[in-house]
Parts: C-alpha cells; sequence; structure tokens
C-alpha cells in the first residue's frame, strides 16, 4: 500500500517539473498529508487514488493554474505550457507547440530586429558597412539612418504578435481546463 | 436542459466566496475544507479544484499559511489563515452577494 501511494506522489512530482522546487515540495507534502489522513480514516490505496485522480490530472489541475492566473511571459511559465499540453491531449499537441512556439520567437525577433539595426546605424556612423546587416526591399537597400527608425516600428510589430500569440496560448489552455474542469 | 451544467457553474463562481468565508471563521487545511464542502453536495469540490485555488488565493495574498504538527501519529498539515486584505476582499464579497441576492429577490417577486 505505501508503495502504491509513494508512486503516486512521484508521479505527480514528475508532472510539475516547470514549477520551482519548493513549490513542488510544499504541493506533493500537502497531498501527502491528505493521503496520510484519508489511510488513518481506513481508506484502501485504491479508494485513496481514486479519490485524488490521476496523478497526470491532479498535476495539470496545478499547472493550468499557474498558467491561467498569472499569464505573464516567463521562461517558467512556457516551461508549465509545455508540461501541460503534454498532459493535455491531441488538441494541446498541435496548437499549443505551434502557438507558445510562436510567442517566443515574434517577442525575440521584436528585440532581435531594432537591435541590429541600431548595430548597423552605429556601424555605419563609423565608416563600416555590414553588407549581411542591412534592412531589404525587393532590390534596394535602405541606407542605415532610414533602417533604424523603419526596424524600431517592425521590432514594436513583433512584439506585439509575440505578445498576441502569447494571449491566445493562455486562452487556449483556459478552453482546455475549463472542458476538463468537472468540480 | 441541463441543471447539473448550471448547478456547477454556480459552484464555479461561490467556491472561492465560500473557501474564504469558512477560513474566515478559523484557520483549516486542506483536507479539512474538503470535508466540510462535500457535506453539502452543491459545493462539493475536489482536490484537483480546492488545492489550486488555496494556492491562488496564497499568491494573491488573501491567505497565508503554516505547515504545523498535529496530533501524535498524523502528519504535519498545512494551515490556512485570511490576511487583512482576504477580509476587506472578502466583505467586499459578502456586500455583491447581498447585492445579487436581493436582485434576484426582486426579480422573482416582480
Amino acid at each position: 500500500m505505501e508503495q502504491e501511494l509513494n508512486a503516486y506522489l512521484e508521479r505527480v512530482d514528475r508532472c510539475l517539473k516547470p514549477m520551482s522546487a519548493w513549490e513542488r515540495v510544499d504541493i506533493v507534502q500537502e497531498i501527502r498529508s491528505e493521503i496520510l489522513e484519508l489511510a488513518e480514516q481506513g481508506l484502501g490505496a485504491g479508494a485513496i487514488i481514486e479519490r485524488l485522480g490521476a496523478p497526470r490530472e491532479l498535476a495539470a489541475a496545478y499547472l493550468r493554474d499557474a498558467i491561467v492566473k498569472n499569464p505573464r511571459f516567463s521562461w517558467r511559465r512556457l516551461g508549465s505550457v509545455v508540461a501541460f499540453y503534454s498532459l493535455a491531449g491531441l488538441g494541446g499537441m498541435i496548437v499549443l507547440p505551434a502557438t507558445s512556439i510562436m510567442a517566443v520567437t515574434f517577442m525575440l525577433c521584436g528585440a532581435l530586429v531594432p537591435a541590429m539595426a541600431l548595430l548597423s546605424l552605429a556601424a555605419s556612423l563609423v565608416g563600416i558597412e555590414v553588407p549581411w546587416m542591412v534592412m531589404q526591399l525587393g532590390s534596394w537597400t535602405m541606407p542605415p539612418l532610414m533602417a533604424f527608425p523603419v526596424a524600431v516600428v517592425v521590432g514594436l510589430l513583433l512584439l506585439l504578435a509575440g505578445v498576441g500569440m502569447w494571449k491566445v496560448t493562455v486562452g487556449f489552455v483556459r478552453l482546455v481546463g475549463e472542458k476538463r474542469r468537472s468540480l | 436542459m441541463n441543471i447539473d451544467e448550471w448547478r456547477s457553474q454556480i459552484k464555479r463562481g461561490t467556491l472561492e466566496f465560500c473557501v474564504l468565508l469558512m477560513i474566515a471563521r478559523g484557520e483549516c487545511y486542506g483536507y479539512e475544507l474538503i470535508s466540510r464542502l462535500e457535506k453539502r453536495p452543491i459545493l462539493a469540490a475536489k482536490e484537483s479544484t480546492i488545492y489550486p485555488l488555496l494556492r491562488r488565493l496564497l499568491r494573491e495574498g488573501l491567505l497565508s499559511s503554516a505547515w504545523r504538527e498535529s496530533a501524535e501519529g498524523l502528519p504535519p498539515r498545512k494551515y490556512y489563515t485570511i490576511t487583512e486584505q482576504g477580509r476587506r476582499y472578502l466583505e467586499a464579497m459578502g456586500a455583491e452577494w447581498d447585492n445579487l441576492l436581493s436582485a434576484i429577490n426582486e426579480i422573482k417577486g416582480g
């Protein structure tokens, strides 16, 4: 019996990987406390596990709440999304990877484009040409002085697109969560 | 016509209120809350609902928690207490709740 319950807690813990270590310990500790309480009342391992539900689902409930109620972007939360979609089934395996990867890519590019343009502007001011770092429209190459403000605008648009994709990601998690939530 | 769906919507909307009300009357641990809610089928909620909800209320600063040893032979428990901020929030919730009830009564009484 002991063994079965420990295996259960270990599985919950594994599914919670993207959360911080102390948070995981705290979560598992609290579930363990309830398990011991239930055992004290004479419930068997099978009944206890049935009551708590599949370890993946229990862990997914924590992850979902951490993502949805705190929807700002961070690497840790991206990890939570990845873990959640691995638990949430097929729909999540297609939609969430696409939207979360696009969110990160757009945000990165949004930061990178103006930074590159600034570098290229600085280079041209001291008289160096960097042929692989230019703003090009068809065959016409923009002069660096003009490329910089254009790049800032493009960068902002990309950042907005990234934030938008992140919102789609969080929205999808919420949707899947509501569907699966049975009180 | 699915009354269960409507019931679960009501539950979803009021569980936070109920949990805060219970903790405001005295510190509780998670399993205690769950088993007290279980006695009222309209409010019964699973572990996978209550524990994440408690974590969120902690994160938002409405509750605080402490691990404490309990009686001999029993495991340590995580006790939740309401904070000052939680009390203010609960008061506002209570006012809205009374609002809702009197509005519904007015409509029903037509």
